[in-house]
Order: structure tokens, then C-alpha cells, then sequence
């Protein structure tokens, strides 16, 4: 995984345009969802390595932001979904940047292909580099955000 | 399909097709990518399946390659690499039943920042506090307000 102030930063920039601010929350909790659930299903649950590779798939994700939007009240259940989602798949594209040794990421098309893919641009054992850029993207984030509030005011 | 109706069957169904999913890539088994002590412990059923190993410090080397200290336990790793006692280094390869060991394929020293990553890890346990915080300002549990129409 990435640090989650990358996953952060990058879930904060579609934010920005979102009006809703509880959609806003959803899109980042999904950007969070695959290592919530794949952290808390290996350490909590002692799941073995294999268990969880639904939790970084597009299937997998697809299936359990559907279930999650169904704790969500009618009315947002259908745009909490679209923001469970699109940061649940915000997410992958991030891991995808990283180098893993040419192993990738493993089971991104799982049930349908488990080979790995990667980028191979972020040295994941150096993700302190990326601390400074990811604290630039979010105020400017919040700086845009403010401007556009503003406006729409 | 986002309506109430039918909402335990669409909620179950969701969870049914995760749990399937994971039940399916718990079967198929050398999906990802197995951790040293799991390659160790079955050997033959690792037998030639990739594996990646981050970061981990080496232990001894020799001609013929170097042992990793990862997990706790000493680790083989056959193949030419400059490597010496002390270095911290990240490899990738496949996995051979006989010896037990690794077949070199890629590998890298990690540097000075390589010790750092517990910065970004402790940054991140902070991160998810706050984002926790946020999500439940937004947020409150109402388990009643999933009761269909015409439930008493």
C-alpha cells in the first residue's frame, strides 16, 4: 500500500467538486477501503495472504462498496456508492504506481486473471519522499475548495 | 436498485459475492505473492511461485549468494548480487522447494530513507484518526432508518 496521505491527497482532488460534503467523506473512506479492509482482515481476522486479494480487486470492490452503500440512508445510498467506488478504484490506481519488485499488484482482475500489474514509478520503501508533495496537493486542495465555495456562494 | 426493497437480499448478496470471491482466491492459493516463513514452512506447495520480498537485512553471503534475515528467520537467496553482511535490500524471484530458496531474479539496496518508512506509517495511523473523526461528523448510526415501508 501507499501511506494513506497519498491515497488522501489523491481522493481530495476530485473532492474539491463535489458540493455534498458527506459524499465528499465517502470518496475518501473508499480511497481508504481496500487497505481498511485488507489491514484489518490480516492483522484482526489472520486471514491468510490469499483471503484477501478480493479486497484490492475490481470485483471485489465493486461487490463490497455495493454492500456498504446499503448502510447508507436511500436517498445518498446511490452517490455514496458512485464515491465508495471511485475511490476504492482511485485507490488501485495508486498502488499500481508503485514498484513491487516486478511481482505488481497481485489479483487486481481476480476472479478473471491473477496476474500482477505495476507501474513501478514509487519506491514503496521510500514513501517519505512523497510526504511534502502530498501536504502541497492538499492545501492546495483546500485552497480551491475555498475559492470555489466561495464562488458557488 | 439502490431502493429499500428486497434490502437484506441485495445486502447479503453483496457480502455473499465478497466472502466468494475471497473463498476463490483462498483456493486457487498462489494468487499473492506467499510470505518467507509460509515458502518455508510448505515448501512444496510453494514450489515456483514468485515472491517479493520489500525489504529485509542480509545475514551472511558467499559465492553462491546471500542469506536474508526476514521475519526472524534465515532465508537463502541463490544468485550473484553485491551484496554484504549488514545491507538492507529488496528482492524478488522464485521460490525452489530444494534447498529451500529464492532464485534471484531483481533486486535493489534500499537506502538510508529505507529506514524511514515507519515516518510514513505512523503519518498514516494519524491520517485515518482524523479522516475516522470527519466521517463520523458527517455521519451518524441510525439502524432504523433501514426498516422497509410497512414494517411496524
Amino acid at each position: 500500500m501507499a501511506d494513506l496521505l497519498t491515497h488522501l491527497a489523491s481522493a481530495r482532488i476530485p473532492g474539491i467538486f463535489l458540493r455534498d460534503r458527506r459524499v465528499q467523506a465517502l470518496l475518501v473512506l473508499g480511497s481508504f477501503l481496500p487497505d481498511i479492509v485488507s489491514k484489518g482482515l490480516y492483522h484482526v481476522t489472520r486471514s491468510s495472504d490469499n483471503f484477501i486479494v478480493p479486497s484490492h480487486s475490481v470485483t471485489g470492490l465493486l461487490a463490497l462498496c455495493f454492500a456498504l452503500s446499503f448502510l447508507l440512508e436511500e436517498r445518498i445510498r446511490r452517490p455514496g456508492f458512485g464515491a465508495l467506488l471511485a475511490g476504492a478504484y482511485l485507490h488501485l490506481a495508486v498502488d499500481l504506481l508503485k514498484d513491487q519488485g516486478g511481482a505488481g499488484l497481485l489479483g487486481v482482475f481476480h476472479p478473471f486473471s491473477p496476474a500482477g500489474f505495476q507501474l513501478g514509478l514509487v519506491d514503496p520503501e521510500n514513501v517519505i519522499l512523497l510526504l511534502p508533495i502530498d501536504a502541497a496537493i492538499l492545501v492546495g486542495a483546500w485552497l480551491l475548495e475555498r475559492r470555489l465555495r466561495r464562488v458557488r456562494q | 436498485m439502490f431502493g429499500n426493497r428486497r434490502y437484506g437480499w441485495k445486502l447479503g448478496g453483496a457480502l455473499a459475492l465478497v466472502l466468494a470471491l475471497g473463498a476463490l482466491s483462498g483456493a486457487r492459493g498462489s494468487l499473492v505473492n506467499p510470505a518467507p516463513w509460509r515458502c518455508l514452512a510448505q515448501p512444496e506447495r510453494w514450489d515456483g511461485a514468485r515472491i517479493w520480498i520489500p525489504a529485509a537485512r542480509v545475514a551472511s553471503a558467499d559465492a553462491e549468494g546471500f542469506v536474508l534475515e526476514t521475519e526472524g528467520l534465515p532465508f537463502r537467496v541463490a544468485g550473484r548480487a553485491e551484496v554484504r553482511p549488514g545491507d538492507t535490500v529488496g528482492v524478488a524471484g522464485t521460490f525452489e522447494a530444494a534447498g529451500p530458496r529464492l532464485r534471484l531474479g531483481e533486486w535493489r539496496r534500499i537506502g538510508p530513507l529505507g529506514g524511514t518508512r515507519w515516518i510514513a506509517e505512523a503519518v498514516s495511523i494519524v491520517v485515518l484518526a482524523l479522516v475516522a473523526a470527519n466521517f463520523f461528523r458527517r455521519f451518524r448510526f441510525r439502524p432504523g432508518a433501514a426498516d422497509v415501508e410497512g414494517d411496524a
